[in-house]
């Protein structure tokens, strides 16, 4: 009976999940600005990386810790650090932008009404912000594998490609988490921006990690430390290794950081269930509109 | 089985500047199949107590069951059986969906299977006789257009008790009029409850089968619509005088003196008396008319509705009584 219950639930929750990504979808259809704005900060972050990959060159000791050098390796690393960095952007962005919305017009007051799975409801915005970033990953994944003289390797694409999954599953984790954050201090917009910027730079985005203590020795150990605590450190970090292979030079052993991402992963989806139940308390408080 | 018991509900909003008791021990119990009314002034505490028994709000104190449901305990079962039109709602609604997608999410949110979707949408496409609603965007409807695709809403799931607040708000005549019938029909058919607020006096008079009036956070009265009406004993004669005619204070006197006239209330160019025995004045009024030669339109009425929420809600009145 109670096994029961848990199925129907979990059914009607990935109802919700199907009925919430249809909805972003036929939103993005509808509206289509939103995707040239997509697209130009893909294009941008591109070019960057190219720049980037120009002047990096010259660095001995990025290229002693990470052990990449050539031109092209520091292209594929910024171009792969752009790509994967718009999943954690949008991870960041979706669910709080959804929720603030939702309050403002008073929808989240007939979602809350509803029997239906918050979790779910908060999930939606996520995925769906996921599979329009393929449409822009996917360009960027072949000419990475392409320059990379990677793109028959089934080993690299598969294993890169796993990363990636791991990368999503993750960032879902972590954008509700911030999502509820924002809810309870309220000043979401700043801070959000703030952690994007944070997230992209700090966790390696576009400097490797491993060379943060040879570039700044004080400031250096401490930004590292900080990156730890993130799991897109490690998104990047392995989806690296497995583009590069064992060239490069990763923070921990490869097992251990899948196992780190595993565990920030559950850790930030419990405590973003814990979130949500304060969220709802608070809201039943002082009314969801004022949230 | 009652579909809602409150007891001495209150809630106290609380800031740091100011806390807000917006209800101050409200005690209301709905019938099933009822259609209920909630009247009171703005700022009452109509929205506040709707919300707390639809569990959007916490009470500060009380006790509640909904469709028998303990409102603490069993939250989510109470969520899955009653609707909810808040008021303020048109807007929420996603813009660049149709009414009809936007129905189709909520039905989704409720679990509520796509056959049993489409037959409800059959339904309200009946009710509402016109489609354009619900295939176009709702961004691109109007303010009256969107308030029925958010009631339509509250009633996707079949749902055993609905709360609407302000439900025909924005709606015209014959909007207000198809949604009136439609949620009569609800209740009277399917035996369902249904729990409204509304300002529009003939709305609550038609519709409900019984009303609890809330002042300040309490309720100050709760019966048929009729039983309040009669209760009042209120019989009303009013003149309109015709342009040029102009009430004389000898003629006021006159009629204030007569026996059965208890009162008098003037205001440009209506004179309104409440009386005791109708019959008897109104010979006795037509008769002094034509005394001082004036021809007005008289006409007689009893309580309404509106008397009976300006007796519990007019602090003036009350004042004066
Ligand atoms: N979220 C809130 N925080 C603080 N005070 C509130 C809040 N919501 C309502 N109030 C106050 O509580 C009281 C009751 O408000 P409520 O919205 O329940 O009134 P109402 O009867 O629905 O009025 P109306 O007819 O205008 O809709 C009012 O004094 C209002 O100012
Ligand atoms: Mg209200």
């Amino acid at each position: 009976m109670a096994v029961q219950n848990v199925g129907f639930e979990i059914k009607a929750g990935f109802r919700v999940l199907g009925i919430g990504i249809k909805r972003d979808l036929t939103n993005i259809r509808r509206y289509k600005v939103r995707l040239i704005g997509w697209f130009l900060s893909m294009a941008i972050g591109m070019f960057t990386g190219y720049l980037f990959s120009v002047l990096f060159e010259l660095n001995p000791a990025t290229a002693g810790e990470t052990g990449i050098s050539t031109a092209t390796q520091v292209f594929i690393f910024f171009i792969g650090g752009v790509a994967l960095g718009t999943f954690s952007d949008s991870a960041l962005w979706a669910p709080m932008e959804r929720i603030n919305q939702d309050i403002h017009y008073g929808t989240l007051e007939a979602v809350f009404v509803t029997p239906s799975n918050r979790v779910a409801y908060l999930l939606s915005p996520t995925i769906s912000d996921a599979l329009v970033n393929l449409i822009f990953f996917i360009p960027a994944f072949i000419i990475i594998m392409t320059v990379n003289g990677t793109l028959t390797n089934l080993y690299v694409i598969g294993t890169t490609l796993l990363v990636v999954l791991a990368t999503i599953v993750s960032m879902m984790a972590f954008g509700i988490f911030f999502a509820m954050i924002a809810l309870l201090i309220r000043k979401s917009q700043p801070i959000a921006l703030f952690l994007s910027m944070l997230m992209q730079f700090l966790c390696g985005a576009y400097v490797p990690v491993q060379a943060y203590e040879s570039m700044n020795p004080v400031f250096g150990p401490i930004l590292k430390y900080i990156a730890y605590c993130f799991p897109y450190t490690y998104c990047y970090d392995l989806f690296r290794y497995f583009t590069f292979g064992s060239q490069y030079n990763t923070l921990f052993p490869v097992w251990v950081e899948f196992v780190i991402l595993g565990v920030t992963s559950i850790a930030f989806v419990i405590i973003a269930g814990f979130l949500l139940k304060l969220v709802e308390r608070k809201a039943k408080n002082v009314g969801l509109s004022i949230l | 089985m009652k579909a809602l018991i409150a007891e001495n509900v209150k809630k106290t909003y609380k800031s740091r500047k100011k806390n807000t008791e917006a209800l101050k021990g409200a005690d209301i119990d709905v019938e099933k199949g009822e259609i209920f009314g909630i009247l009171g002034p703005n700022g009452a505490g109509k929205t506040t107590f709707i919300k707390i028994c639809s569990t959007l709000l916490n009470k500060t104190e009380g006790n509640i069951k909904v469709l028998g449901y303990d409102l603490e305990k069993d939250e989510k079962e109470i969520r899955k059986h009653i609707g909810y039109i808040g008021q303020d709602s048109e807007r929420s609604t996603y813009a660049r969906l149709t009414g009809r997608e936007n129905l189709e999410f909520f039905a989704t949110l409720y679990n509520v299977s796509k056959i049993d979707f489409l037959e409800r949408l059959e339904e309200f496409k009946k009710t509402y006789d016109n489609d354009e609603i619900f295939d176009k965007e709702v961004m691109k409807l109007s303010g009256g257009q969107k308030q029925a695709i958010v009631v339509m809403r509250g009633f996707l799931h079949n749902p055993d008790l609905v709360f609407a607040d302000e439900i025909s708000k924005g709606l015209d005549p014959i909007a207000a009029k198809k949604i009136r019938k439609f949620v009569k029909n609800y209740a009277k058919e399917k035996g369902k409850t249904v729990i409204i607020t509304s300002q529009i006096m003939s709305e609550i008079e038609e519709l409900c089968d019984r009303v609890a009036i809330i002042f300040e956070g309490k309720v100050v009265a709760i019966d048929t619509p009729q039983n309040l009406m009669d209760e009042l004993n209120m019989q009303l004669i009013e003149l309109r005088l015709r342009t040029g005619e102009i009430a004389t204070p000898e003629f006021l006197k006159k009629l204030v003196d007569l026996e059965t006239v208890s009162a008098i209330e003037q205001e440009n160019g209506f004179i309104k008396l409440p009386v005791t025995d109708s019959t008897e004045a109104f010979q006795s009024i037509m008769k002094i008319c034509k005394d001082f030669g004036l021809n007005p339109v008289i006409s007689y009425r009893t309580a309404t509705l509106e008397d009976v929420f300006l007796k519990f809600c007019d602090k003036k009145v009350e004042l004066e009584a």
